[in-house]
């Protein structure tokens, strides 16, 4: 035990004085998801998933302008703005505000908008009685709106929708107001002429009181599909935290199969080799210190997602109650990193092979295990490679834990395959550097 | 007490000690035959590629023999291996140490690796240190270091848990006459207390000067063994260096 925690001491004596490793190891994986979830942030505005502002130009002024802020500000996602620096907005600016990149959307609704399509609806209801109605054919009216060339297809798609249903229901309640006006009206005239005028008195119109237009018989609400009564829903900090925090740990490869493949080529490891220690304990010094920083880099992204992504505008990490099982899904990414680290060590003839195929095979597996783009959104071919990629095991198990509300059983295999894969790694390990003499 | 009773036993026996490294084409030592006494400050010549390094590593229980004998202070290499290791020193031959680390900080983590822990183990560094001349610069990382002081670092990592049998491979390569000088002094001032040395170096002037005994090696075997003095009357010729060639030929090694 006592060489053991030599080996520890020694490791992290050497680690803290290596401040090329303690970036790769600390600084790295902190700047990534800073900045990752930053970006991705601003993607989400792009798309509209977080809430994004609207410039609303309203010439028309007939009340549709007062229904798209209505059901915007519903949607909790978009906020309909139609004062710019103190002042009403109008048509030119507002484009311009859309062209220089400040918002991401105008709509402008012309004047006469409302008075063209109360005169529509008007002659619409009053053709439904079979009354014989001239048409004046004013112009089609036209909502305009004005789109960032950089907004997503899919955030464009939903305004359209909207403001289609929007329109759809304005038109309906105005539609049903004219039904309302008139067919009292019809009625009376329709009685007068086919009843006795002796009985005619004795026949009276119900007055008519609609209020269905706003009331909602169905309703649709969004859930995760969560476990354990868990409601948190899947969001850029939600999924970078863990993200980056894998990738870090996995990073540990380059300094650890580095400071190994030095003691090789230093002759300090041939000394080790004729010194009464086992192995074991050279291995597992170096596994147990390296371990040791993976949980502080876990720590730090933590606090990090907790504190400092959401004094910058996101939302905050949430690790629920079951952080006990974090950390060991963290250390068994420990483990299973340390030790391909020292297979890569044991396997390699430089440090400059361990810095280019450390990082690029480190960087190949995050891509592929879903680090950098969700796996869902690969295609077919990479889905199936990313149940190769050991990050993929992390994040499956991070993601069960902090989004599907999983716990200890349900991490318990992808964690399995983590110390599977580290078991296979040391094996090399030990067999290139003690078996094969 | 040796293992055997009362007899005292060879620091180091091999027998017909044959290395044969996987897809190697030939060995690269083959009946290698050396017997070296307790107190003795043996050396082992040979170029470039003769299997120096690869005995020493056998000796040191670094590499496995493919075949043959060896005895270490009455164990036996391949079944006691770590008695072994208690018992004997390295000095290799790179500057085996932590660049990043003090002096004292190497010889701390070595120091604890060999069991010695607590009082003993700083005495053991202070006078580790003192006996090379690094007493002032121990607090000084390993990095900052001329060759020779880097050098006498290597020796006295070796030494510092005072190993029966010590094993250097060409531990004064490239450094300056004065570290070169004092690492020799120290050496003999090490075997004149007891300790048994193998010591292998390129270098005749050391061999004279440091062992009583050598062996000259050659494309893995044995070719020559003796005093100094008793291989070159025996060769004829005027000094170690000119037997050496003789024996080993003056065609260039790399």
């Amino acid at each position: 035990m006592a060489q053991l925690l030599t080996m520890v001491k020694k490791e992290l004596l050497l680690l803290g004085r290596d401040r090329g490793g303690l970036l790769v190891l600390f600084a790295m994986p902190a700047v990534l998801v800073l900045v990752i979830t930053l970006v991705q942030s601003n993607v989400q505005k792009l798309m509209g998933v977080s809430l994004t502002q609207v410039l609303l130009v309203d010439q028309d002024r007939g009340g549709l302008g007062r229904e798209i802020g209505a059901k915007f500000a519903e949607t909790g996602n978009l906020e309909v703005v139609e004062n710019l620096d103190g002042h009403v907005i109008d048509r030119d600016q507002a484009i311009n505000a859309v062209g220089l990149g400040r918002f991401k959307v105008a709509i402008v609704i012309p004047s006469g908008f409302t008075e063209v399509l109360n005169q529509r609806v008007g002659e619409s209801v009053r053709r439904g009685f079979g009354e014989e109605v001239i048409t004046t054919r004013p112009p089609t009216p036209e909502l305009q709106v004005y789109y960032d060339p950089t907004v997503m297809g899919g955030f464009r798609m939903g305004i359209q929708n909207g403001l289609k249903m929007i329109i759809l229901g304005f038109s309906a309640k105005l539609k049903m107001d004219e039904f309302r006006r008139i067919l009292p009206v019809e009625l009376e005239k329709q009685i007068q002429a086919q009843i006795d005028p002796k009985f005619r008195d004795m026949v009276s119109v119900p007055s008519l009181d609609f209020t269905w237009d706003n009331e909602t018989l169905v309703g649709v609400t969004e859930h995760g599909a969560s476990r354990h009564g868990m409601t948190i829903l899947p969001t850029p900090v939600q999924q970078n935290v863990p993200a980056w925090t894998l990738f870090g740990i996995f990073f540990i490869v380059v300094p650890l199969a580095g400071a190994l493949q030095r003691e090789r080529r230093d002759g300090v490891f041939t000394r080790l080799l004729a010194m009464p220690v086992s192995g074991l304990t050279i291995l597992g010094g170096k596994i147990i210190a390296y371990s040791m920083v993976c949980l502080g880099q876990f720590w730090l992204i933590l606090l990090i997602g907790r504190f400092l992504l959401p004094a910058l505008g996101t939302s905050r990490f949430v690790l629920g109650s079951n952080w006990p099982v974090a950390v060991l899904i963290c250390l068994g990414a420990a483990v299973a990193a340390s030790a391909y680290g020292l297979m890569l060590g044991s396997l390699s003839r430089s440090i400059e092979q361990v810095s280019m195929f450390g990082s690029i095979s480190v960087v190949l597996a995050a891509a592929i295990g879903g680090i950098m783009v969700p796996v869902y959104a690969m295609p077919p071919l990479m889905q199936s490679l990313s149940a190769i990629s050991p990050l993929n095991w992390g994040m499956d198990a991070f993601l069960d834990l902090v989004v599907r509300g999983g716990n200890l059983k349900s991490v318990a295999l992808p964690v399995g395959k983590l110390l599977l894969f580290a078991g296979v790694n040391l094996l090399v390990a030990w067999g290139v550097l003690f078996r094969n003499r | 007490m040796s293992p055997e009773g009362d007899l005292v036993p060879p620091a180091l026996q091999a027998e017909g000690v044959v290395k044969q490294y996987p897809g190697g084409g030939a060995p690269a030592v083959e009946g290698f035959d050396v017997t070296v006494r307790q107190g003795e400050l043996f050396g082992l010549l040979g170029p470039n590629g003769a299997g120096k390094t690869t005995v020493i590593s056998m000796m040191t229980t670094i590499l496995k023999p493919s075949g043959g004998e060896m005895h270490l202070l009455g164990f036996r290499i391949g079944s006691d291996n770590h008695s072994i290791k208690k018992c004997i020193g390295l000095v290799p031959q790179e500057i085996a140490l932590f660049q990043e680390m003090t002096a004292q900080e190497n010889l701390w983590f070595f120091g604890r690796l060999y069991g010695l822990s607590g009082a003993r183990l700083r005495e053991r560094i202070a006078d580790c240190l003192e006996f090379i001349g690094l007493t002032d610069r121990g607090n000084q990382k390993v990095i900052t270091y001329s060759g020779g002081m880097k050098r006498r670092l290597n020796l006295a990592a070796g030494i510092l848990h005072e190993p029966q049998l010590l094993f250097l491979d060409e531990p004064t390569v490239g450094i300056d006459a004065q570290s070169r000088n004092l690492i020799m002094e120290k050496l003999l001032d090490l075997n004149r207390c007891g300790m048994t040395m193998v010591y292998t170096t390129h270098y005749m002037e050391e061999v004279e000067r440091l062992c009583c005994r050598v062996a000259i090696m050659d494309r893995g075997r044995v070719i020559g063994e003796g005093s100094p003095r008793e291989l070159i009357n025996q060769g004829g010729c005027m000094s170690l260096e000119e037997l050496f060639l003789s024996m080993t030929g003056k065609r260039l090694r790399d």
